[in-house]
C-alpha cells in the first residue's frame, strides 16, 4: 500500500441541472498518517467535497483514490460498504442515535463492517478504552446519549469514528458547536488517538484557529478551480449574497 | 412539491394495491375453494325463483345453455293440470335403450365411466308423459272439450304419472345427473345428505315430484355441499340404486351413496 | 443483526406512539376475528341443533317461523295443531316416528316444552347425538319434569327441586301455576342446543297446570294438583310436531299433502332446507360485519402509516447517522419494513390476546342469555392465512415511508440538512 492514502485528479462535480462545475480539483493529496485541514467556509463545496470523500457521491469525472481503490470502480453498495470497513465520521452535531446508549453507539460501526468488528476484538474493552482515553466518565458509558454534555457527545463521536481501526478519520467541523475548553480538550484528544492508531486525519473547518495545530493546511477556495470559486455560491449554483 | 408528489404516489399505489388485494380475495372465497373468509359473494337469496329448471338457471347465470343436448329437460308442470305436453320423444323401443339414447358422452372420472342422464331418464318409460298420453289418448277424444270428465281424466293421469315408479333398469348404473339440492342433514356444518330434484326448491302451484324424480344422495368424504352453495345446481355422480319394487312405498326410491359432487356448469 | 437490534432499540424509545398505533391495529384484528369467529361458531351451533328429522309440522305461519319456535325456541307459534290432526297424520304409512310438542310456558326465563318420552328417543343434533341423563331419568308422573344443562347450572337445582311453571314466557307471580309444582326427576347432559336452555315436562303435565285457566287467566275454579290429576289430560292441541319418515324420498310427497290437509291449516317445514335458507339470510349481515372489520383495519394500517409518515422528519439525523457508518440506502429503507413488520406483529398477537381474553370473560353470560355457545379454540388456517395476508399489506404500507426515506438518504447523503 502507497503512501498516498486520498489522491483527487481532476475531479470534476456538479449537481444535475447546473451548467457550471461545484467544484474541480485537479489535485489534491494526503499521505498516511497526515493531519490534514482543509479551511472553507460555508458555501465553498466542503460538504460535496466530503461527500466525495466517503463516497456517497461520485464525482463525474477524474479520479477520487482512497487506499489505492478508486471510488468510480465501486458500485454504490461496494462505496458504503467501503465507508463501513475503512472510514470514520465525525458530524458537527448530533452524531450519536438517541435510542442506543453510548456503548452501544460507539460499537455501532462494527455492526456495518466485519474489518472494524475483527479489529476491534473485544468489542465491549475496545469501546470501553476509547471512551476512557476521551475522558468520557466510566458511569456515562450504559447510560442513555441525552445525559451527556455536548462536548461529550462530540468525543464519544471520536470514539465511535475510531473504533475498528480505520485508515482514515473524517471530520466535518466537529468543534463548531464546542466552546473554546471543550475545543481544546477535543483537539488534543483526537489527536491523541488518531496519532495511536495511524490513522489519517481529514479535518473541514472554517475555523482558522484551530488550522494553525495542523502541519497540513489547505484552502478549499484555493485548490478548487471552479468557475463557482470566486463568488459564493451554493450547490444549486445560485448566488449567495 | 417534489416529495408531496411522490408521497401521494406512493400513498396511491398503496391504496390501491389494499384494495385489489381485498377484491381479489372477494373473487376467491367466491370459489368453492376454502379462501380468505373476507367476503362470500351469496346474497342469501337464490339466483333465480322457487320452482326455476336448470335451463331457467342457465338463462339467469346467462350462459350458452345449449338446450338441445338431444332432449330437453322436462317442461317440468307449471300449471295444474295441462302439463303433459311432452318434451321430445324416447325412443319407445327396449328399456335397455334407455340408456343408450341419453345425452352426452360417457364421462369418466377417476377411472369411473358415469353416463349421464337427465332426468325424463329415471322415469320408466311406460310412465313417461308421452306413454300416459298415448295410453288414454282413445278416451281423451271420445270426452267433450271443457267437460268436467276431461278434469278428472287428467288428474287420474297425473295421479298415475305420480304415482310412476322407479325405473329398475338404471339399477347400480354409475351415473351423472345434474339438479338441486334440498338439504337433509349435515356434517361439521356442511350439507352431507340431501334430496336432488330437478326444480329449485317446492314450488307450492305444482304437484310434488314424483317419486321417480327425487334422487336421496348422501356425499362421499370431502364432497359435502357447503351451506352458501346450496341453492346452486351440482352434478352428481354415483352409483344409483332402486331400491325394491313399486308400490312398496317404505322401500322404493332412487338412492345414491358415496356421491361425487361438482358445480354445475352450463355445457357450452 | 445489526439492523433488527437497531429497529427494537429505536422502537422502544418511541414505545409511547408505537403504543398507540400498536394498540389500534390489536383492536381492529379482535374485531376481524371476532366477528369470524363468531359467525363459524354460531353457524356450527346453529347446524348442530337438529339432525335426522324428516319434517316438523305446526300450524301455517313461515317456514323460518316454525323453525325458530320449534327448535331454537325463538318467537311464538300462531295457532296449534289439533289433537286429531296430529294423530291422524303420525299414523300415516309413511312415517316411522313422531313427537308432539307444546310451547308457551316458562320457568324464570327458562322456555317450557310440553312433549312425551318419545322425544327422548328421537331428537337428535350434531352427528346423530341422541339427548343422554347426565342424572336422573325422564318424566314418569305428570308433574315431573327435566331440563337441560344449563338451566341446571343457572338455577342451580338438583333432583327433586321444586319447578313452578308459569304461563306465557315472563315468570311473574301472578301467571305464575304455584298450585301445581313440579318437581324434577332428570337432567340431560349438556348438548349445545337450545335444549340445554329448556324445561321439559310431560303433555298432560302442560294438560294439568292449564285445566283451571281460561283464555290465558286463571278462571274462578281453582282445583288442586292431586284434583287435576282426576281429570282428562289427553292434550286436545299441540303446538308442532316433528316426525320422521320410513324413506326420505316420500318427504316432498308427505310434505304436500300435510300442507293441503283439509281439516286444518297446516304446514310441515324440511328442517334441513329451512336451517339452510335461514343461514343464507343471516350470512349477508356476516357479511358486512366482515367488510366493515376489513375496513377497520385498513384503518388501523392507515394510521400507522401517519405515524411513520409523520417521524420521517425527525429520523433524518439517525439516518445520517447510519449511512456515516456504512448503510446503504436500502438498510435505511429496510429498516422501515422491519418496523412496520414489528408493529403490525405484535399487534395481531395483542389483538388476538384481547379477543380470547375477551371470550373467556364473556363465555358463560353468552350461553345463558343468548343460547350462543363460543368454544374457544386456536386460530385456524383461514386466520392463520389472514395473519401472513395482513404482514404482506404491512410491508407494502411500509414501503411508502420507507422508499420516501430512501430517496432522501440518497440525497441528503451525510449533509443533515436542518
Amino acid at each position: 500500500m502507497s503512501a498516498r492514502v486520498i489522491h483527487l485528479q481532476d475531479v470534476r462535480f456538479r449537481w444535475p441541472g447546473q451548467e457550471v462545475d461545484l467544484l474541480h480539483i485537479p489535485d489534491l493529496v494526503v499521505n498516511k498518517g497526515e493531519h490534514l485541514f482543509i479551511q472553507g467556509p460555508s458555501g465553498s463545496g466542503k460538504t460535496t467535497l466530503l461527500n466525495l470523500l466517503t463516497g456517497i457521491n461520485l464525482a463525474n469525472s477524474g479520479s477520487v483514490t482512497m487506499l489505492d481503490t478508486p471510488l468510480e470502480s465501486l458500485s454504490s453498495t461496494r462505496r458504503d460498504q467501503f465507508r463501513a470497513d475503512h472510514l470514520g465520521v465525525i458530524f458537527q452535531q448530533f452524531n450519536l442515535l438517541p435510542y442506543l446508549s453510548l456503548m452501544e453507539n460507539v460499537q455501532l460501526p462494527c455492526g456495518f463492517s466485519a474489518r472494524k468488528r475483527n479489529n476491534a476484538g473485544d468489542m465491549r474493552a475496545t469501546a470501553m478504552r476509547l471512551l476512557s482515553h476521551l475522558s468520557i466518565p466510566e458511569t456515562l458509558f450504559n447510560q442513555s446519549v441525552s445525559k451527556l454534555s455536548v462536548g461529550q457527545q462530540q468525543r464519544t463521536a471520536v470514539a465511535r469514528a475510531l473504533i475498528g481501526n480505520p485508515e482514515i478519520v473524517i471530520a466535518d467541523e466537529p468543534t463548531s458547536a464546542l466552546d473554546s475548553a471543550n475545543r481544546n480538550r477535543f483537539m488534543e484528544l483526537l489527536f491523541q488517538e488518531t496519532e495511536e492508531q495511524g490513522s489519517t486525519l481529514v479535518f473541514v473547518s472554517h475555523d482558522q484557529q484551530i488550522a494553525e495545530q495542523f502541519s497540513h493546511v489547505v484552502d478549499l477556495n484555493q485548490i478548487n478551480q471552479s468557475q463557482f470559486n470566486q463568488p459564493q455560491f451554493n450547490q444549486m449554483g445560485h448566488e449567495l449574497s | 412539491m417534489k416529495l408531496g408528489k411522490q408521497k401521494r404516489g406512493y400513498c396511491a399505489c398503496i391504496l390501491s394495491a389494499m384494495t385489489i388485494f381485498l377484491i381479489a380475495s372477494c373473487g376467491r372465497a367466491g370459489s368453492s375453494s376454502d379462501a380468505i373468509i373476507l367476503v362470500t359473494p351469496s346474497s342469501g337469496e337464490p339466483a333465480v325463483a322457487y320452482g326455476s329448471s336448470l335451463d331457467e338457471w342457465e338463462d339467469a347465470t346467462q350462459a350458452n345453455a345449449d338446450t338441445t343436448q338431444g332432449e330437453d329437460v322436462t317442461d317440468e308442470p307449471t300449471q295444474s293440470t295441462s302439463n303433459l305436453a311432452a318434451p321430445a320423444p324416447i325412443s319407445p323401443i327396449e328399456p335397455a335403450a334407455v340408456i343408450e339414447t341419453e345425452i352426452g358422452t360417457p364421462f369418466i372420472l377417476d377411472n369411473v365411466e358415469y353416463r349421464e342422464i337427465m332426468w325424463d331418464g329415471l322415469i320408466p318409460l311406460d310412465f313417461t308423459p308421452d306413454a300416459i298420453m298415448s295410453k288414454y289418448q282413445k278416451e281423451l277424444d271420445a270426452l267433450e272439450d271443457g267437460s268436467p270428465e276431461v278434469s278428472e281424466l287428467y288428474s287420474k293421469m297425473q295421479e298415475e304419472y305420480n304415482s310412476a315408479p322407479v325405473n329398475e333398469v338404471l339399477n347400480e348404473v354409475e351415473i351423472r345427473i345434474p339438479g338441486f339440492v334440498t338439504p337433509l342433514d349435515y356434517t361439521d356444518g356442511i350439507i352431507t345428505e340431501f334430496l336432488l330434484v330437478p326444480n329449485l326448491g317446492a314450488c307450492i302451484h305444482v304437484p310434488p315430484p314424483p317419486i321417480n324424480q327425487t334422487v336421496l344422495v348422501r356425499t362421499a368424504e370431502g364432497h359435502g355441499i357447503k351451506i352458501e352453495d346450496s341453492y346452486d345446481p351440482i352434478w352428481v355422480m354415483g352409483k344409483i340404486v332402486t331400491e325394491g319394487t313399486t308400490t312398496e312405498l317404505a322401500s322404493a326410491g332412487y338412492n345414491i351413496q358415496e356421491a361425487i359432487i361438482e358445480p354445475y356448469q352450463p355445457v357450452q | 443483526m445489526i439492523l433488527l437490534r437497531i429497529v427494537l432499540k429505536s422502537a422502544w424509545h418511541r414505545r409511547t406512539s408505537l403504543l398507540l398505533t400498536i394498540l389500534s391495529i390489536a383492536i381492529s384484528v379482535s374485531l376481524l376475528l371476532g366477528v369470524d369467529k363468531i359467525r363459524k361458531e354460531a353457524k356450527n351451533s346453529f347446524i348442530n341443533t337438529i339432525s335426522k328429522t324428516d319434517l316438523i309440522v305446526g300450524a301455517r305461519s313461515g317456514p323460518t317461523n316454525l323453525l325458530l319456535y320449534s327448535v331454537f325456541h325463538i318467537g311464538n307459534a300462531t295457532n296449534n295443531v289439533s289433537w286429531e290432526s296430529y294423530e291422524d297424520i303420525a299414523s300415516s304409512e309413511e312415517v316411522a316416528w313422531s313427537v308432539p310438542i307444546s310451547l308457551g310456558d316458562s320457568h324464570r326465563s327458562f322456555r317450557v316444552m310440553g312433549t312425551n318420552t318419545d322425544y327422548f328417543t328421537y331428537y337428535q343434533y350434531g352427528q346423530g347425538q341422541t339427548l343422554n341423563f347426565a342424572q336422573g331419568q325422564a318424566f314418569t308422573d305428570v308433574y315431573d319434569a327435566v331440563i337441560g344443562a344449563d338451566v341446571a347450572q343457572a338455577l342451580d337445582y338438583q333432583l327433586g327441586s321444586e319447578i313452578i311453571i308459569a304461563h306465557g314466557l315472563v315468570s311473574t307471580d301472578f301467571a305464575a301455576h304455584d298450585d301445581k309444582p313440579f318437581s324434577l326427576t332428570g337432567i340431560l347432559a349438556k348438548t349445545g342446543t337450545p335444549v340445554d336452555r329448556t324445561v321439559l315436562i310431560s303433555l298432560e303435565g302442560i294438560e294439568a297446570i292449564h285445566v283451571d285457566w281460561q283464555g290465558g287467566a286463571r278462571s274462578g275454579i281453582e282445583l288442586t294438583a292431586e284434583q287435576a290429576l282426576k281429570m282428562d289430560l289427553q292434550p286436545k292441541a299441540i303446538t308442532a310436531f316433528m316426525i320422521g319418515l320410513t324413506n326420505r324420498i316420500n318427504t316432498f310427497r308427505l310434505q304436500r299433502t300435510i300442507t293441503e290437509y283439509e281439516e286444518e291449516p297446516l304446514m310441515a317445514i324440511i328442517p334441513g332446507a329451512t336451517l339452510a335458507e335461514l343461514w343464507q339470510t343471516i350470512a349477508v349481515f356476516e357479511q358486512v360485519l366482515l367488510v366493515i372489520s376489513g375496513f377497520v383495519l385498513i384503518a388501523g394500517l392507515l394510521g400507522m402509516l401517519t405515524m411513520l409518515l409523520s417521524t420521517l422528519n425527525e429520523r433524518r439525523r439517525e439516518m445520517a447517522v447510519l449511512r456515516a457508518v456504512g448503510a446503504h440506502p436500502y438498510h435505511i429503507l429496510l429498516l422501515f419494513v422491519l418496523e412496520t413488520v414489528f408493529i403490525v406483529f405484535i399487534g395481531y398477537l395483542l389483538g388476538m390476546g384481547i379477543l380470547y381474553l375477551l371470550l373467556a370473560l364473556t363465555q358463560s353470560l353468552l350461553v345463558e342469555s343468548y343460547g350462543v355457545n363460543i368454544a374457544i379454540t386456536p386460530p385456524d388456517a383461514q386466520q392463520w392465512i389472514l395473519f401472513a395476508a395482513i404482514l404482506l399489506l404491512s410491508v407494502l404500507v411500509s414501503l411508502v415511508p420507507g422508499l420516501i426515506a430512501y430517496r432522501r438518504s440518497l440525497q441528503d447523503g451525510l449533509a443533515i440538512k436542518v
